[in-house]
């Protein structure tokens, strides 16, 4: 009988994506400069959103994928990125260097009270939803949270 | 060429085309296997329903190789779907001769995924379904910050100043 892993290659990796719409399930990784460590690092981009990629790993695993035994049980996953994170740290090195006007250029300055709202509106929704992932993270109070800002 | 990716700073192309293949639901086992390849998995690995539930979580049971294995199945995320990729003719693309491309394709899905553990019962401890809430995090994180909302906590920081 005919299986899905007749023909091939190499083993396959097991992948958690978003499930694009049918129109545009055709994606490409982006190599974008990571802004915490300053390196390229592969993103994924699909239907028009930017996901990174994440590897969950444990000493020892390994998978059954139907009636197939795949021996690295590591599993990628993709979460969505708001490429504003990886243009942040760009802008914010252009912006000091930049001379205010050159001509037929259009140049944006960062408003550093926005981006600081900006940030208030990620942790805003952050503690959303942390208390409802489980017990563990509920530890978190509200005091704690307001603090940093 | 599969497809045109000249663009810089493309390294790989990804087709998450529905596959033909549904698996419903694959499984994690806890040891490594050394083998890739076809084998008769579903006529010897048979899971069953224990009845037994810890912290709303369905342990389930089989066994491999003589031992009990308990198991947990988490259903992904809405929106989220399982993919089993297949890297193809690396290395073959002319153009990219001095940078790595691959090309990925999605060759078969699932929706569901059974972690499996050895010595411990499955709870809502464990890594793997620990490793789903960065989804729900990052879907927080990252959804793009409307106009309304930014000008909202502008007005709030202005008037706690």
């Amino acid at each position: 009988m005919a299986s899905w892993c007749d023909g091939m290659a190499a083993a396959p990796r097991v992948l958690v994506a978003p499930r694009p719409s049918d129109a545009n399930c055709q994606g490409n990784v982006l190599s974008l400069r990571h802004p915490k460590s300053d390196e390229e690092t592969g993103y994924l981009f699909v239907d028009g959103k930017l996901h990174e990629f994440n590897w969950f790993k444990e000493h020892f695993g390994s998978w059954f994928l139907g009636d197939y035994v795949c021996e690295d049980g590591s599993l990628y996953y993709c979460t969505l990125v708001d490429p504003i994170f990886i243009l942040l740290p760009i802008l914010k090195l252009h912006i000091c260097c930049f001379p205010a006007e050159v001509a037929d250029v259009k140049f944006f300055r960062l408003d550093n009270s926005k981006v600081l709202s900006w940030l208030c509106c990620k942790v805003h929704n952050l503690k959303e939803v942390f208390p409802k992932l489980g017990k563990n993270y509920a530890a978190q109070g509200e005091k704690e949270i307001c603090m940093s800002l | 060429m599969e497809r045109e990716a000249a663009t810089a700073g493309v390294t790989a192309a990804v087709d998450l085309s529905p596959a033909a293949v549904d698996l419903c639901r694959v499984h994690h086992l806890p040891c490594g296997i050394r083998q890739n390849g076809a084998a008769a998995v579903s006529d010897y690995f048979k899971p069953k329903e224990t009845g037994v539930e810890v912290d709303g979580v369905r342990v389930e049971e089989a066994f491999f190789r003589g031992r009990k294995l308990q198991g947990a199945t988490i259903a992904l995320p809405d929106g989220y779907r399982g993919y089993i990729v297949e890297k193809k003719n690396a290395g073959k693309d002319k153009q990219h001769l001095e940078g790595e491309f691959s090309n990925f394709k999605s060759r078969a899905e699932f929706q569901n995924i059974t972690y499996w553990n050895h010595d411990t019962t499955p709870s809502a401890e464990d890594p793997l379904p620990r490793c789903f809430h960065l989804l729900t995090v990052a879907n927080a994180m990252h959804k793009p910050v409307t106009a309304e909302e930014l000008a909202n906590m502008s007005s709030m920081q202005n008037q706690s100043n």
